[in-house]
This record gives C-alpha cells, structure tokens and sequence, in this order.
C-alpha cells in the first residue's frame, strides 16, 4: 500500500471523535491493474485519496483482502488503502473484534496531521470491543474471489486447477476457464468450500430447490424437507454441512432455529457456514 | 464589574482544554486511557511511537514484541503491537484465543500478525 487512505473520510465515529479528521484530498490515477479484479471494471479514471503519512515510498504498508470482509458482524473496513497492485476495496485499516489493524507503516514523526488524528482515533475506537473476540477465523477465501481465481486457471499449472474445482471440472473445462468462471458465477449463491480449498457448486441444495446456501430462509427449507421421505437425508446433510452442528430429529433443528434465528450469520470467510453470534456480542454500546 | 469580568475570563481560559500536540487546530485534554505499546526496545520507532502516545494518553507503558504472550496486558486498556524494521523478520507473538484486550496492529509486523491469528485484517 502506498500514503494514501483511499475515498473521503466516512461518517464513521473513527473519523470524528475524539478528533475530528480532515485531510487534504487528492484525485491520485486509478491503477490500470485494478481493472481486472472483480468491482474493478467500473472504477473511473481518478480515485480520491488523502495522505495517512510521508513514507517517501509507494510501497511498504499493508492491506488486508477486501472480499467478504462484510461477511461477518465482527468486522469492518475502516478505509479502504490506495494499492495499486492489489484489487479494489482492500482494507489499509480494518477491525476484527477487539483488533484493528492500522495498514500504515510510517511512525507519527512521519504521519499527516489528520493521520495522527485518525491514528488516535482508531486507539480510543478499539477500547469499545474489550472482551468482544473475533467471531470467525480465515478459512477460505470467499466466493467473488474464488470465482476470480477460477477464471485464471489457464494460466497456472494444473494441480491448481485440480485444487480450486477437482478434477472433473478441470478436465472437462482444461483450456476454457473463462467458461468454468461463467458457470460458478451462474451458480454464485450455491458455491461452497470443501474446506481443502476445493470449490464446489452444491448441486445437492440445487436439486432440493434451494437457490442460495447463504440465506436463514435456507435453513428453513431445509428444515421442512426433513419430514419428507424422499428429501430428508439429503436435507439433513446440507443443514449439517452448513452448520457443523450434528443435529438429527426436525424438532431439535426447530428448537435451534427459533433459539439463535435472529443472531444467525453465514460466512463464506469462516468457513461456508452459519454462525451464531453470542449473547450480548452486538451490544449498542459497542456498535457504531 | 470590569475587573469581575476580566478575571471570569482568565479563570474559563485557564479551565480550557491544552491543544493536542501533532493535530492542529484541535483542542482536547490527554485521552483517559492507559496504552500498551510493545515493539522493539530500544529502537528509534519506538522512541518515536512513546513520545507521540505519552503526549496524548493518561498512562503510556512499553513492552518488547519478542517477550510479548498477551498475559502483559493485563493491566492496559489498549495494546499496540508494532516494529521497526523489516515487518517479515518480527518477532511472532502467540496470543492464546481467548486473548480479548483490544489491540491494535501495526503496519507489516501487525498485519503478519493478524494473518497468523487468521483474521481478516491479516496482510493479504
């Protein structure tokens, strides 16, 4: 990542309290690379950017992967960081339950005033999630960018096409893998990880009828077809699958269903599964 | 009745928050937090780093990356985890999961840290 925080400060309490952050913006060029990452097609020729510190450098900061970022209640990008090399959105200041990663480099000596401020800031911002630990950890990566990588597959060895899809699909689509992207993109909302790094099209919950495998109204589907016979063993496979939980009987996923329905989040980053967040985790206290 | 106001002034001015170094324009007392900053001992950009947090923060200790297993934040209210350097060559910290005190990471050494602990603020 280069100086520069990349977008105008948002509403965000970490850009206004205890300081008030107010930088100097800049229209720095939109790097070209961008362009081919998912979200890049549409970037206009300039993005606004305002300088965290003077490193000297265009390099030597860090940015964390943007993509499902948001798929968790615990974290959030704080500003995205102006990098060329690195797809759009990436996070060069980010929090993960009671972590925030400042992607800056540069000691305060070499900070702008409003990096300073936006600097104390995320300090005093933190302090609210004492106690509030991550909810997931990096399990795999999340589907817009699985399907991105898919779509290179031509480019790289074949142990990498066999890992990303198996090797039925890499065989069947060896040399067109534009076109094995257009099919995992057909079928976004029912891509999964295998947890081995394999991506898999769930033809299972397809067949049930089911066209997403991150949404609750998913669970309850499910849930109705385990009393029916022929959809049962099917049905409770896919809730096992997307839960990790080994419940059997329609009346016990009932009783979790209406116990955590309301607290229930799927992460593609955590894992391809539904998680419950705790008791209190969302506290407004602890929320923006 | 002059003189009453003269003083009334003086006594709000001396009552008035001082400037914050470093963030112009800006008025506020030292923040009411005690931070943890633990990098490398000894370096310039920990010097830097104290100074600029000792000018801000009610309480400001320090502590060395290398050393560093969670248990010496006990007592602080937020941690910095930092080094100077080569952000690859850092000290590797093992946090214990049930690490909860509020951290922040810094630059390549945090980041590395954070992809270690499998969050997704980690260095990508």
């Amino acid at each position: 990542m280069s100086d520069a925080a990349q977008g105008e400060p948002s509403q965000h309490e970490v850009f206004r309290t205890p300081f008030k952050v107010q930088p100097t913006l800049e229209k720095w060029p939109t790097p070209d690379r961008q362009r081919d990452y998912p979200g890049g097609e549409n970037l206009p020729d300039q993005l606004t950017v305002w300088r965290v510190q003077n490193s000297g450098k265009d390099f030597g900061s860090v940015v964390a992967m943007g993509y499902g970022f948001g798929d968790s209640p615990d974290a959030e990008i704080l500003t995205v960081g102006y990098a060329a090399p690195k797809p759009p959105g990436s996070a060069g200041v980010s929090r993960q339950g009671n972590f925030l990663q400042w992607g800056f480099s540069s000691p305060p000596a070499q900070m702008t005033d409003a990096g300073k401020a936006f600097f104390l800031n995320c300090i005093v911002y933190i302090h609210k999630f004492d106690g509030k630990r991550p909810l997931i950890r990096r399990e795999s990566r999340d589907r817009t960018y699985a399907v991105y990588l898919i779509g290179l597959i031509d480019r790289r060895n074949p142990q990498f096409a066999i890992r990303m899809v198996g090797s039925d699909l890499a065989k069947q689509y060896a040399g067109q893998s534009k076109e094995l992207a257009a099919l995992y993109l057909q079928h976004i909302e029912l891509v999964y990880s295998d947890g081995q790094g394999q991506f898999i099209i769930d033809k299972q919950l397809q067949d049930l009828g089911i066209a997403s495998n991150r949404k609750v109204e998913t669970l309850d589907q499910l849930v109705n077809l385990l009393g029916q016979k022929e959809h049962a063993a099917a049905a409770l496979e896919a809730l096992q699958r997307y839960t990790g939980l080994s419940l059997n009987t329609p009346q016990q996923w009932q009783q979790w269903l209406a116990a955590n329905r309301q607290r229930l989040f799927f992460s593609d980053v955590g894992g391809y599964k539904f998680f419950v967040v705790p008791e209190g985790y969302l506290d407004a206290a602890s929320f923006r | 009745m002059k003189a009453m106001a003269f003083w009334l002034l003086a006594a709000s001015l001396t009552l008035l928050p001082m400037p914050v170094a470093g963030v112009r324009g800006q008025a506020d007392q030292k923040l009411n937090l005690s931070v943890l900053y633990v990098g490398h001992p000894g370096s310039a950009r920990e010097a830097d780093f104290l100074q600029f947090l000792n000018a801000h923060f009610r309480q400001v200790d320090s502590g060395d990356l290398a050393q560093f297993d969670g248990s010496q934040a006990a007592k602080s209210d937020v941690v910095l985890l930092d080094y100077d350097g080569d952000g690859f060559q850092a000290p590797h910290p093992n946090l214990p999961d049930s690490y909860s005190r509020p951290t922040v990471t810094i630059g390549v050494a945090g980041g590395l840290i954070a992809s270690r602990m499998g969050l997704k603020t980690g260095y990508m």
